[in-house]
Order: structure tokens, then sequence, then C-alpha cells
């Protein structure tokens, strides 16, 4: 069963790569044509050179290892160097924030849901939701610039500059894993196993922590691959608006004519993804005994 | 009858959005002929004249951008562009999506192997990545119909997700005696599917339809923050040749990384305003969710 979801993760992955290296190949050469009145543009590249092209780089890149030259006239894969590493920092520092600090944030929620606390619990959690992701990071920064004008925002050399990006990336999906998390929760004090613990005089946070939080896990994890995505999109967000150099940013700003560092970065991330989704579903099978009964 | 507070709450914001998108162009105070005015003289104060944009005062109340237009008219303007986007892009989506979900309920065959395939392919990276790739091509640039193709590309990115969704939910249902009992007695595969599964999916695909207009509004203050606009114009001899001609929100978005330091009222209504309708759809399916349970 395991090796079956790994062999077709494995297909979807080259599946994919050929979707991304079709979209960045497409013919590209276009024109606009004016007639009387009237405007008309048109694309003048054609099919004919389109798959060749395509080939001809899966190609180079399978047969030789050339990723081919950035607009600079360096190697891609110095530059993927180069930039990749500042962005994975983030990537896992705030990955680590945002399921430890959701959960808890979660768990939080749940235990405050009945009293007045719970305008700091699941209240909070749902308004910050509905703001719109981009608002969250603009507004985070606009506070750093103009109340604490004495930390460095747009530091990305140095070697703790990952750090400032990671906690402004980390506020926003961890609303979803608390959301989740306190959802989970829910759904599990219906039990009877959780009844039984009250009829027998546990004290609730021995409950929610040692038999409720168990069971709610499972659904926590099946959720990261989501929580990479949206993770990944705020994370462009955040490296535009702080000029952090990472390779989302050059991503970014390599749209739309460097078509080989394109294919390269966006290979990259979808590479994070996928290990995202390979280790959820090993964390659901590990942790989970009723995952691995099924 | 129970309390619904989010439905009540859901159903009065949705009817203020409405009225500012319909009636507010007519309201005095909106100007919908926008007048030029980069720069504004004053007669009184030790101020003489000031440059667009100019911040929130009296006359405009949220404000102006760059070229002196009164913001708050823009966003009223722009609701309708907004909005007939987000429905467009939702409705096209869920008029494929859910026949395919259905026809996929079995869990088998090659409508499933297609849907899933599809949906694993797309998670792989996050919409905005894709959105990014694509909607910067030629193809989407030179062209007259760009609003129609990014309605429809969106929608196709979607659409995997979206049927996987469905798929899951009709394959539940198809476990229940009532759908047995269709079988014995000998109906149709297609009857079984849109006449027994569809009515019951029905509230379903209300909520979830008007959850995921809240995530397309999402998606289009993500493409303003890109500078990916949703409506161009093209001028040949125009620089740039291409000129955003949309009112909608994310155009207002577009130069956010400059205007957060110098005028932060321009990227901050506009981006209050789609809070606002992410809020609205987002209590409103609540609401309707609670409703359909508490049945």
């Amino acid at each position: 069963m395991l090796a079956r979801y790994m062999l077709r993760t494995g297909f979807i992955y080259l599946l994919s790569i050929l979707l991304i290296i079709m979209i960045v190949y497409f013919p590209r050469d276009a024109v606009i044509v004016q007639h009387h009145e009237k405007v008309l543009p048109s694309i003048s590249g054609t099919f004919e050179d389109y798959i060749p092209e395509a080939t001809t780089y899966i190609k180079k890149v399978v047969l030789e290892g050339d990723l081919g030259v950035t607009k600079s006239k360096t190697l891609v894969i110095e530059e993927v160097k180069r930039v990749f590493p500042r962005t994975m920092k983030v990537i896992l520092t705030s990955f680590f924030l945002i399921i430890c600090l959701g959960i808890l944030k979660g768990i939080f929620d749940y235990r405050n849901r009945h009293r007045w606390t719970k305008l700091l619990g699941d209240r909070l959690t749902s308004l910050t939701q509905s703001f719109p992701d981009f608002f969250f990071i603009i507004a985070l920064i606009w506070i750093l610039l103009f109340y604490f004008p004495f930390i460095d925002v747009f530091e990305y050399e140095k070697w703790y500059a990952f750090i400032l990006p990671s906690l402004v990336v980390t506020v926003y999906p961890m609303t979803y894993v608390a959301k989740i998390t306190c959802n989970a929760l829910i759904t599990e004090q219906g039990e009877q196993y959780v009844q039984v613990s009250y009829a027998k005089g546990f004290k609730d946070r021995y409950i929610v922590y040692r038999h409720m939080l168990q069971n709610s896990l499972s659904t926590v994890f099946s959720n990261l691959p989501s929580l990479m995505l949206l993770l990944l999109s705020n994370l462009l967000i955040l490296e535009l608006f702080l000029d952090y150099k990472g390779a989302a940013y050059r991503l970014y700003t390599a749209i739309p004519h460097e078509r080989e560092l394109m294919i390269a970065l966006a290979l990259m991330f979808m590479t994070v993804v996928f290990a995202t989704q390979i280790v959820s579903h090993l964390l659901r099978y590990y942790f989970d005994p009723r995952e691995r009964s099924v | 009858m129970m309390k619904n507070k989010e439905l009540t709450i859901g159903v009065i914001l949705l009817l203020i959005l409405m009225f500012f998108t319909y009636i507010g162009p007519f309201l005095p105070f909106i100007d919908t002929e926008f007048s030029e005015g980069r720069i504004r003289f004053y007669e009184e104060g030790p101020v003489k004249f000031a440059k667009a944009p100019h911040p929130p005062s009296s006359d405009d109340w949220l404000g102006t951008d760059r070229d002196g237009r009164d913001l708050l008219s823009l966003i009223v303007l722009g609701a309708k562009d907004t909005l007939y986007f987000m429905l467009a892009v939702t409705f096209l989506k869920y008029l494929f999506a859910i026949p395919l979900g259905l026809l996929a309920s079995k869990g088998k065959g090659i409508i499933y192997y297609f849907l899933s395939t599809w949906n694993s392919m797309l998670s792989g990276i996050p919409l905005i990545f894709m959105a990014l790739l694509l909607f910067n091509m030629p193809l989407f640039n030179y062209t007259n119909e760009r609003f129609l193709l990014i309605v429809c590309t969106v929608a196709l990115l979607e659409i995997g997700k979206v049927g996987m969704v469905f798929q899951q939910l009709s394959h539940s249902i198809s476990k229940k005696p009532y759908i047995d009992a269709a079988i014995t007695i000998g109906s149709k595969q297609s009857y079984i599917l849109f006449g027994h599964h569809l009515p019951v999916l029905g509230p379903q695909i209300l909520i979830h339809f008007i959850m995921d207009l809240g995530r397309m509004a999402l998606l289009i203050g993500q493409l303003g923050v890109f500078k990916v606009f949703i409506d161009y114009q093209i001028f040949p001899d125009g620089t740039p040749p291409l000129q955003n001609q949309g009112y909608n929100w994310g155009t207002l978005l577009g130069d956010s990384k400059n205007d957060i330091l110098s005028a932060t009222w321009i990227p901050l209504f506009p981006a209050l305003a789609l809070t606002y309708v992410i809020f609205t759809f987002n209590i409103l399916g609540e609401g309707l969710r609670k409703r359909w349970e508490a049945l």
C-alpha cells in the first residue's frame, strides 16, 4: 500500500514537471497588428517549434545535466544554489512554527470555547482568517517599519536574516492549523472514550493532551500539503515586499523571460510540496494505527 | 426556530454589498466621471497646492489614488467587476466539476483517474505560482479576450480540486440504503446520479459555492499585488502598449509595494473591501451550513 502510494506520487511528480515545461515553453512570439480602427493581436510563434524546443530542453537536462543559463549568463544551477537555501531556511523554520504554535492555539481555542477568553480564542482565529493573506503581511511589515525602526527589516544576507520573515509568514497559516485542530477536537469530544475519561474524573487538561490530541493529530497531518501550499504563496508575497532575495523573489523576477530558471525554481518548489505530501502520508501511517489497518 | 446568528449577519452583509454594487454608482457622493485632479490648489491655509495621491479628507473620504481619482468611487465602481469575475470563475468551475465528480463517484473508471490525476498534479504548486506563470504569457497578454481566457483558465486549474470534493461527497452517499433500493428496482445509472445523488448534494453545493466565492476574491487580491490584472486594453501607440482598464479591486493593489510607505490608504482600503467580501461569503457559508445541519 505504501509502495503503491510512493509510486503514484512519483508518477504525478513527473507529470507535473512536464506540465510546467509545456507551459513555460508555450510559443511566445507575439505582435500587435493594427487594422483600420481595430487592433488585432496575434501570436506568431508556431506550434511546429513548440514541441521540438521543449524536447530539446528536456534532453539537455536529462542527458547532459545542463539546466541552462540565466539572463545575465550565469548558470541556472548556481543561481538556484545561491537563492534557494535562503528560502529553505524560512520554509523549514516557519513550517515548524506553524504546526507547533497552530496546534497549541487550536487547543487554546478548544478549551476556552465557553469562557470570555473565547474572544482571544476561536473568535480571533476566525477574524484573522477573513483577512486576505497579503493584507496581513503588508500590515505586519508596516508596523515593523514605523514602530520598530531599529529592526532591519530588509536584511537578507546575514545569518539571522531568516528569522524575521519566518515569524511574519507564520501568522496567517497558523490560524488554519488552529482551526483544523479545534474542529478535530470538537469532533473527538463526542467519542465514548472521552466520556469515560471524564466519568472517571480525570482532569480536563489531561484528557485533552493525553487522549484527544493524539487522535486529532492525524487530521492535522493530513492537511500538511495544503498548509505548505498556503505557506509558499504567502512566502512569495513576503519576499516581494521585504525584498528578501530568496527563491520565490527570484522566480517572480524571472517571469516571463528566463525560461530555464523559471522551470528550475518551480521544480524546486514542487519538490518541497511533494516531499511534504510524502511526509504527511508517512506521519499518518506511523502515528495512527487506524491508517495502517485500512 | 433556532437562532442562527451567522446566517443573519451574512445576509445583512450581502445586502449591503449588493446595495453598494448596484445602487452605489448612482449615489451623490460617488464620482463616476473621474475628473482630472492630480494637482489641487488650496485658497486657505499655509499649503497652496498638493500633488496626488491626496490623503483622506472631507472631499475624498478614503483619499485618492495617484491619478487623483476618488478611492471610494473607484472601490464602489470596481465592486461589479470584482463580483463578476468571482461569480464567472466559480460558476464555470462548478458547471463542469459537479457532473465530473458525480460521474467519478464510484472511485474507478477513466473520469475518476483523470480527475484525481489532474487534482494531484496541480496540488503540487500553489495556484498563485501557476497563475503568475500562465498569465504573463503572450497568449494571455496579446488578446482581446483576456478576461474570458483568464476566467476559463482559473476554472480549469481548479476543476480537479472541486471535482474531487464532490466525488468524495457523492461516494459517501452511494453507500446509503436508498441508493441500493434504486439499483434494485432497476433505475438507470444516469438517473441514480442526477436524480438521487444531486438533490441530496444540493445544499452542500451551495455552501461550497459560496465559500469558493470568497477564495476567488482572495485570488483577485493576490493577482493584483503581483501586478497581474484581469482586464487589459491594447493601445498600439501608447506607452506602455498594454494598459489596465478594469476597475476591479486588484488593480488598485498593483503598486502597494511603493504605496505602503508613502500612501498607505491606497492599498489599505481595497484590501479592506476584499476582506469585507471574503468575510461576508465565509460567514454566509457558515450560516447556511448551520441552517442545513439544523434541519
